[in-house]
């Protein structure tokens, strides 16, 4: 058994691993060196120059984009959990018919894929004079997290007793107090899910920030920077890797850190169906 | 308190959706004043456009090999780290990590390594990974596959610690082989496990967009581009928004009746497992 | 219940958003601009971006405009969508389309545009004339960029047996096969829309020569493709791919690649634009880098086929039409813009001369000894094919490359045309 788990473990090691090497290692190298020896390790000549070069790109403002993505995230992440907390509330504890239709309505839209509403999402955000605008963005982010953010709150809430609610209607809270000050705190590792999930989500969006933030907002994701540094320059292999490598390290660091978390989110957010 | 929910569901999701139906069935060009109504002109002429045709078959052989490529990685690897240790928990993290890293970036990380002056054919030989229509297919999926299989891994660990040890126990004193095992013991109790895999990957790979971007463009001769490519390319490209509502509508109702259709044989096969 | 009750106002404001929103797609985006001030303003420039016409290079260009005119700060935008006319499409669909635009825009595109004035600087600047539609002239160029020309490695001429450049098509294919034999990529092509652009070039210059309104006449179904000169040219160009005369992994390579691997001295030609003369004249080229004009079916000289380079147009929609109208003036007709921008591209505009290479000039005395003009890519104003038809011509020619036949790229070409003709 040993021998068979390690013939089948290494090559997938080795094949997972590889472009992470390449990814690594080839930020250091000049063209030619790169595109003579792509494995190799030419140790006198490497250079940290592609990485400055990378870092000072005007295409791709390392730190800006890093902002922006990491506000949006926190943004989205704020407003998918007091639009969906409360509604979920609602919901979990309805007996309805009623109820049970509005879960599944939010769950379908699990299954609408991004493009079938991106483009039309521009007419509605420019009526609302929203388009190109940041609140936009975040209204339209914010909606593509509901179905996950529904699915994981009703399911969480069904579990904590109704009798808390009962306790706290007698004290005289409303349900929106009651949902704040009794039922949230007990939510903690549906939240952590829903939080993993909507900011690994917003963090690899790509085709939204694109369109909705277009070229007019000049705010560009970690994604849409790394489109713009390299889209033109892809043969450039001194700019591929070094801005690719730029664009990866924080969010590997940010995975390494939080590894245990993400894992048991996402097992928690499709296990519990 | 439902009613921010409601609100923002409907704004950006329900109301976007009526437009798109709206648009599929008018000749808008994204320009003109008023959209004129076409009919089912733009659903005809999908059935006879030789691009959407070729979307269609690209998509198609990247979802179903690449469903059950995932799956049969996932749960394969899965069977293999289902123990407790450093080491199981570092492999998990070396299968996981592209996800993180999100499709665009590994679309170009890709690129770099199977273009025509890539790692590849520079280091070993150059194999058509991304010029030759069909390899480039296969250089795709394999690189859907690569990125998307470590989320399967994760879901299948989990799925096997519902597994009741004692069963485990008992099935090997009974002198069950490991295959016997679990085929008997394993199998049925992962069934929803299987089917929350098979879904997921399903819908997700039906919408793959950014691989395609990154790695050929949809070329050589449009041959590459999936269903989800060729809308977003094609709709502003050729001034061509109700053509492209119309190619959107579809791939909605195709994805919801796959979706509806595979939940459903899988619920009848959970079943039968369990009986 | 009080939490039900409050479901009925959200299902009446989601009626009345799905009312309000579908009426509200259509209509609206005609919003006529304001003329604004020349002396304070903020323009939006969505540019055109290339391996030489980079974010900083628009950005130089404009530099001293915005030095004369305090109040006046310019931003250059570079396309996030995939090119400039996709991204111009999504602005204007988003009501944020930028002041001005340049790149090449389809004709579909001119109602949004303000129309320029008959001013002599407009109507000095090349093709601002020709590329009128419905009489209106919407985008002034800074100088004429030759495509019909063909880049060649002298050096491998020599070691190929090769005396002088072909004239004829039969010629060039037979120097093809020798530089083949002499151990040279015989003509240097890419995927991208490199190989749609390059058998445009061949075929323009030779389906336009007798009916320089050929584009127009297409429209009117009375000329098809399948009747003119385009079936010789893809007949040619296929049997150059059988023959194995252009790259083999061609449809793997982007055009950074085609030009790096002839730079390298790789291959023998390469059909592209004028615009090639800046970066083969920065690098050091290992060889002797010589152009001939398009070669043509009989021999005699072929018209030269140009367009505007870095074509300016304002957008109907801006707020400070004044400014940026002066702007364009002030590109298309200054002195140090105009030789920039020509200087940038290697580009022609007489009256207006830089420090011009030998490879420039050598295109120089190619557009001088040329005795008559067509139109470049897909044409100009009135006389030109509708939008998408440069995607479409590339993604059919790739085809021959995936085992499709010349005669089916051409039939293929006519029903694109007819199903999408104004």
């Amino acid at each position: 058994m040993n021998l068979t788990r390690r013939l089948v473990l290494l090559p997938v090691v080795f094949l997972m691993v590889v472009p992470a090497y390449l990814l690594v290692v080839n930020s250091f190298k000049s063209q030619q060196d790169i595109t003579q020896d792509p494995f190799g390790i030419p140790l006198p000549r490497l250079s940290v120059e592609y990485l400055v070069n990378a870092l000072n790109s005007p295409d791709f403002s390392l730190i800006k984009a890093y902002t922006v993505t990491a506000l949006f995230a926190v943004g989205v992440n704020l407003l998918s959990l007091l639009v969906s907390g409360p509604a979920a509330y609602v919901i979990a504890r309805g007996t309805k018919v009623g109820h049970r239709a509005l879960l599944v309505l939010f769950l379908v839209g699990m299954f609408i894929p991004g493009q079938v509403l991106v483009i039309p999402v521009i007419y509605v955000l420019k009526t609302l004079g929203l388009m190109g605008t940041v609140p936009g963005f975040l209204l339209f982010e914010t909606t593509l997290t509901l179905p996950i953010s529904m699915f994981l709150y009703v399911s969480y809430i069904k579990t904590v007793p109704r009798e808390l609610d009962e306790a706290a209607r007698m004290d005289g809270a409303g349900p929106l107090t009651t949902f704040w000050r009794i039922i949230f705190p007990l939510m903690k590792p549906a939240v952590v899910t829903a939080i993993v999930l909507h900011t690994i989500g917003v963090w690899t969006d790509f085709v939204n920030p694109q369109i909705i933030l277009g070229p007019a907002s000049s705010l560009y994701t970690v994604t849409t920077s790394v489109y713009a540094a390299i889209g033109k320059y892809s043969t450039d292999f001194t700019v591929v890797y070094p801005n690719l490598l730029v664009a990866v390290v924080p969010v590997m660091a940010f995975f390494v850190f939080l590894q245990r978390n993400i894992v048991s989110g996402l097992t928690t957010g499709a296990t519990k169906g | 308190m439902l009613a921010p929910a409601l609100a923002l569901l409907s704004v950006f999701m329900l109301v976007p959706i009526a437009i798109a139906g709206y648009l599929s069935f008018t000749d808008w060009d994204g320009l003109s004043p008023t959209p004129g109504p076409v009919g089912w002109a733009n659903y005809e002429r999908l059935l006879s456009d030789v691009d959407v045709q070729h979307a269609a078959v690209v998509t198609a052989v990247i979802t179903v090999v690449g469903t059950v490529g995932c799956n049969a990685a996932g749960l394969g690897l899965a069977l293999l780290l289902n123990r407790r240790n450093r080491f199981t928990s570092l492999l998990r993290a070396v299968v996981f990590y592209p996800y993180v890293v999100g499709p665009i970036i590994i679309g170009f990380l890709w690129s770099a390594i199977l273009g025509a002056d890539g790692a590849i054919a520079n280091a070993l030989i150059p194999l058509p990974f991304l010029s030759d229509p069909a390899w480039a297919v296969g250089s795709i999926t394999f690189v859907v596959v690569w990125s998307q299989f470590g989320v399967n891994v994760v879901l299948y660990l989990a799925g096997l610690q519902t597994v009741p040890a004692s069963l485990l126990e008992a099935a090997t004193v009974d002198g069950a082989s490991r295959w016997q095992t679990f085929r008997a013991v394993t199998w049925p109790v992962l069934a929803p496990s299987v089917t929350v895999n098979i879904v997921l990957v399903l819908v997700g790979l039906l919408r793959v967009y950014e691989i395609v971007l990154a790695l050929t463009g949809g070329g050589p001769a449009g041959r590459t581009s999936t269903f989800a490519f060729l809308i977003l390319s094609s709709s502003f490209r050729s001034n061509q928004l109700g053509y492209g509502a119309a190619q959107a509508i579809t791939l909605m109702v195709v994805i919801g009746a796959l979706a509806l259709g595979v939940t459903a044989l899988r619920q009848r096969a959970e079943r039968a497992v369990a009986a | 219940m009080r939490r039900t009750h409050r479901g009925v106002p959200a299902v009446a404001t989601l009626l009345s958003i799905v009312l309000v929103g579908a009426g509200a797609c259509g209509g609206g985006f005609q919003q006529s601009g304001e003329s604004g001030s020349t002396t304070s303003a903020k323009l939006r420039v969505l540019v055109n971006i290339s391996p030489v016409l980079t974010k900083q290079f628009y950005a130089n260009l404009v530099a001293p405009y915005e030095k004369a005119h305090p109040g006046v700060t310019v931003t250059i935008e570079a396309p996030t969508a995939a090119d400039v006319s996709a991204t111009l499409q999504q602005e204007l669909a988003a009501g944020s389309a930028p002041d001005l635009v340049t790149g090449s825009l389809s004709t579909a595109i001119v109602p949004q545009l303000s129309e320029l004035p008959d001013d002599s600087w407009v109507t000095d600047a090349p093709y601002a004339v020709q590329s009128k539609v419905g009489g209106k002239i919407w985008q002034a160029g800074s100088g004429t960029q030759v495509q019909s020309v063909v880049f060649y490695n002298k050096t491998a001429f020599g070691k190929a047996g090769i005396s002088a450049p072909p004239r004829t098509f039969d010629e060039f294919t037979a120097d093809l096969v020798k530089l083949k034999a002499a151990g040279y990529v015989p003509t240097q092509t890419a995927g991208d829309w490199v190989t749609g652009a390059q058998v445009q070039m061949m075929a323009n210059p030779n389906v336009l020569n007798t009916k320089p309104d050929w584009f127009a006449q297409r429209d009117k179904k009375s000329v098809t493709f399948a009747d003119s000169n385009w079936t010789k040219v893809l007949d040619v160009y296929q049997g150059w791919v059988t023959q194995g005369l252009t790259p083999a992994n061609a449809m793997g390579l982007k055009y950074q690649d085609s030009i790096d691997q002839f730079v390298a001295g790789k291959s023998g030609t390469y059909i592209m634009g004028s615009w090639l003369v800046p970066t083969l004249d920065s690098a050091k080229l290992p060889f002797d880098a010589d152009v001939f004009p398009m070669p043509t079916f009989d021999g005699s000289p072929a018209p030269l086929a140009g367009g505007p380079s870095i074509p300016w147009s304002i957008l109907k929609s801006s707020k400070n039409q004044a400014a940026a109208l002066d702007l364009v003036k002030y590109l298309v007709s200054d002195k140090t813009a105009v030789t920039a921008e020509l200087a940038a591209e290697g580009n022609f505009r007489t009256g207006f001369d830089y420090q011009a290479s030998a490879l420039n000039k050598e295109i120089g005395k190619i557009v001088a000894d040329a005795k008559t003009t067509v139109v470049a890519s897909a044409g100009q104003g009135d006389n030109s094919a509708p939008t998408g038809f440069g995607d479409e011509v590339n993604k059919l020619v790739q085809g021959l490359y995936v085992g499709e036949t010349s005669p089916k790229v051409i039939s293929a070409l006519d029903d694109w045309y007819t199903a999408n003709a104004k």
